[in-house]
């Protein structure tokens, strides 16, 4: 957490000059436009696949801004385990589920969609003007050597390290829990267990 | 700063617990026995060492809490306290799931282990003064129970409660993350501490509150509030009955630990708790929505399991004025909190317990009527699920009573007049309450016999509901000492 607060400055200074042109504010708006135009393709889409490589593109925007922030490491992962394992991942279900094409969005009957449009633009309408009131130019950009596989592996092993334990303590416990959802039944049923 | 290996020696229960449920799981792995009736004796001994080594480090907590890796976590007596009502309620819930797991024909190895990965997460989830920490303990804590609650694999509705229960956990720790990102987004800490000193700079600014909000509907779903509690009858009244308890009281409880130092710390300053979109305000109304939702559910129950699922809500809304009330009168309001959970676990895991005693062979009698006449054939029994009856109910002299007294006494101490009409409701509910506890106790004790009860026969079991008795009525006779000990862990 700690490593990203300067790209969360960084950010800030990006957006709130925008009158000043630099080549950085314009692949960010760009970027930006990927980012968002992917995610409404990924809840809009009814053809599964298409939904799941509009992720994709989602996945590659964000790996973008995280680049445009300093953070190239963090950049470097989210392509590799964001763009690349996990959308295998996703790619592999939608292959094994083979469900028909469905309406995405299941809601149904006018008033529903009504208290949802309205809830959905409320939220929209509040949080742009709160986004657009919120940021405030914040100074300097990172010092050189931030977002390096160095300084975020001294941070990790160091600050975080007690956090990072404990998410290998969880991984373990998400592996046991896919082995016991995952084994065959039989066993359970079988006659010989022992009587007490 | 760097990572100093001394600090682990201030974690040591939680390495215990957490060695321990791999050491089981090893264990279990290698041994190629069948017979795994070792393993509940086992985690009751790991949880027991880790309770000990709890209560040895209570003196020393007494010198100021003891920050632990650069505020992740926190040493001090609430976390000690609270650790201590996780284990005792993970060694009960082992106590009954062997002899429920073994007559429904489900005993495996991975379970003891992963009631303790659950505590661990608990404890965590206790001691956490850093949302990454926070986050962390959560998710360890309900990814081990989602599994706990699947465990039945031959009862279908043992699947789908795993189902509903990881859906909707998983959309509120969605919800919980996002929130999370907006408090650390308009406040760059995530330490608790450093959040509260943060916070009165940032006054109200919109995306702290935000931010603060979505965590608040986070945590609603884990502790089951009104309106995020959809998930929590069917995933109560699925899981087999021990991890029932287990989740009742021990994930309800470390949510609880969690909104009481967060809710404490980071967001104490009156603006944020009982301004305009004050977390204050906006609980008293989920307090009362959830009270008045889960006690006139529970009275349309037939099902005595889902009708403890209804109570398990309604009394979330009971601790919640507590939440409330640390927001009009400080963190003195803590104290009355824990010993309501305190009671609520015992109380707790006893009915449930009794609920997991009665029935057999795949058959759990769950409808009412299959309680009937139980006090003829079996009176101790039916005395202890009075007892805990009683106590749910809030009647003295049983620790349900002075649960609720000592929560409603701190919340008027607040002397706003909004308080007072919480109050209201609530010991109105309360009265409610009694209807449907009283109309197990009446089956029980003035019906003929139905069907004859077949319990299961199990030391484990029958020695953590004589434990749960005890202690419910023990507390309830003798309030002053617990109360004490609640008291000291808040300051």
């Amino acid at each position: 957490m700690l490593l990203l607060q300067p790209a969360v400055q960084a950010r800030l200074v990006d957006v709130s000059e925008l009158s000043t042109f630099s080549g950085a504010r314009i692949a960010f708006w760009i970027i930006a436009a990927i980012v968002l135009l992917g995610a409404l393709a990924t809840i809009t889409r009814k053809n599964p696949i298409a939904a799941v490589m509009s992720l994709v593109a989602t996945f590659f925007g964000l790996a973008a801004t995280y680049a445009l922030l300093s953070a190239h490491f963090l950049a470097a992962l989210q392509v590799l385990v964001y763009a690349g394992a996990i959308m295998v991942l996703f790619i592999f279900v939608v292959m094994v589920l083979n469900r028909d094409e469905v309406e995405p969005i299941a809601v149904r009957g006018a008033f529903t969609k009504a208290v949802g449009v309205a809830a959905v633009g409320y939220l929209v309408v509040k949080l742009g003007y709160q986004l657009s009131t919120v940021l405030a130019p914040m100074p300097g950009p990172p010092p050189p050597e931030f977002g390096t596989v160095a300084q975020v592996g001294n941070i990790l092993f160091t600050d975080y390290l007690f956090a990072f334990e404990m998410v290998s303590v969880l991984l373990l416990i998400a592996v046991i829990a896919a082995v016991v959802v995952a084994r065959a039944h039989k066993r359970e049923e079988s006659p010989e267990e022992p009587q007490t | 700063m760097s990572f100093d290996p001394a600090q682990l020696a201030q974690i040591a229960p939680l390495l215990v617990v957490l060695a321990g449920g791999v050491f089981l799981l090893m264990l279990e792995a290698f041994s190629g026995s069948r017979n795994r009736s070792y393993l509940m004796p086992l985690t009751v001994i790991i949880c027991a060492i880790a309770i000990g080594l709890e209560l040895a480090s209570w003196s020393d907590a007494a010198h100021g809490s003891r920050v632990i890796f650069d505020g992740m976590l926190t040493a001090d007596r609430l976390s000690i306290f609270m650790d201590c009502v996780f284990l005792t309620a993970a060694a009960l819930s082992a106590m009954l799931s062997a002899g429920f797991m073994r007559e429904h024909r489900f005993e495996h190895g991975e379970l003891y282990p992963l009631i303790l990965f659950a505590t661990g997460g608990m404890m965590m989830l206790g001691a956490a003064t850093s949302l990454v920490t926070i986050f962390l303990g959560i998710e360890t804590m309900s990814i081990a129970v989602y599994v706990l609650t699947g465990s039945w694999r031959r009862a279908p509705k043992s699947s789908e409660a795993a189902m509903k229960y990881y859906l909707n956990g998983a959309f509120s720790t969605a919800i919980l993350l996002y929130g999370i990102a907006l408090v650390y987004g308009a406040s760059g800490a995530t330490g608790l501490a450093e959040l509260g000193q943060r916070a009165s700079v940032l006054g109200t600014q919109p995306i702290f509150i935000l931010g603060m909000l979505l965590i608040l509907v986070g945590l609603g779903f884990k502790i089951a509030a009104v309106p995020f509690h959809m998930w929590a009858p069917d995933a109560y009244e699925g899981a087999p009955s021990p991890v029932s308890a287990f989740m009742a009281t021990g994930v309800k409880a470390a949510a609880f630990t969690t909104i009481l130092r967060l809710f404490g710390t980071a967001f104490a300053r009156p603006e944020l708790a009982t301004g305009v979109v004050g977390w204050a305000n906006i609980l008293a109304v989920i307090a009362v929505a959830t009270m008045t939702f889960g006690n006139l559910a529970a009275l349309r129950q037939d099902n005595v399991k889902r009708m403890l699922a209804y109570s398990s809500i309604a009394h979330a809304g009971y601790l919640l004025i507590g939440v409330v009330a640390m927001g009009v009168v400080g963190v003195e309001a803590r104290g009355p909190v824990l010993y309501y959970l305190v009671a609520y676990t015992f109380t707790t895991v006893g009915a449930f317990g009794v609920v997991a005693w009665l029935g057999n062979r795949g058959d759990e009698r769950l409808q009412i009527d299959d309680w009937a006449g139980l006090a003829s054939r079996h009176p101790a029994a039916a005395l202890a699920m009075t007892i805990f009856m009683l106590s749910l109910g809030g009647v003295p002299p049983t620790a349900g009573f002075f649960a609720k007294f000592y929560l409603f006494r701190i919340a008027l101490e607040s002397a706003a007049p909004w308080m007072l009409i919480l109050v209201v409701i609530a010991v109105l509910n309360s009265v409610v309450s009694v209807a449907y506890y009283l109309r197990v106790v009446t089956a029980m004790y003035f019906r003929e016999v139905g069907r004859e009860p077949q319990p299961i026969r199990a030391r484990g079991m029958s020695l953590a509901l004589v434990i749960c008795a005890v202690a419910t009525l023990a507390i309830g006779i003798l309030p002053g000492w617990l109360s004490d000990l609640a008291a000291l862990a808040t300051r």
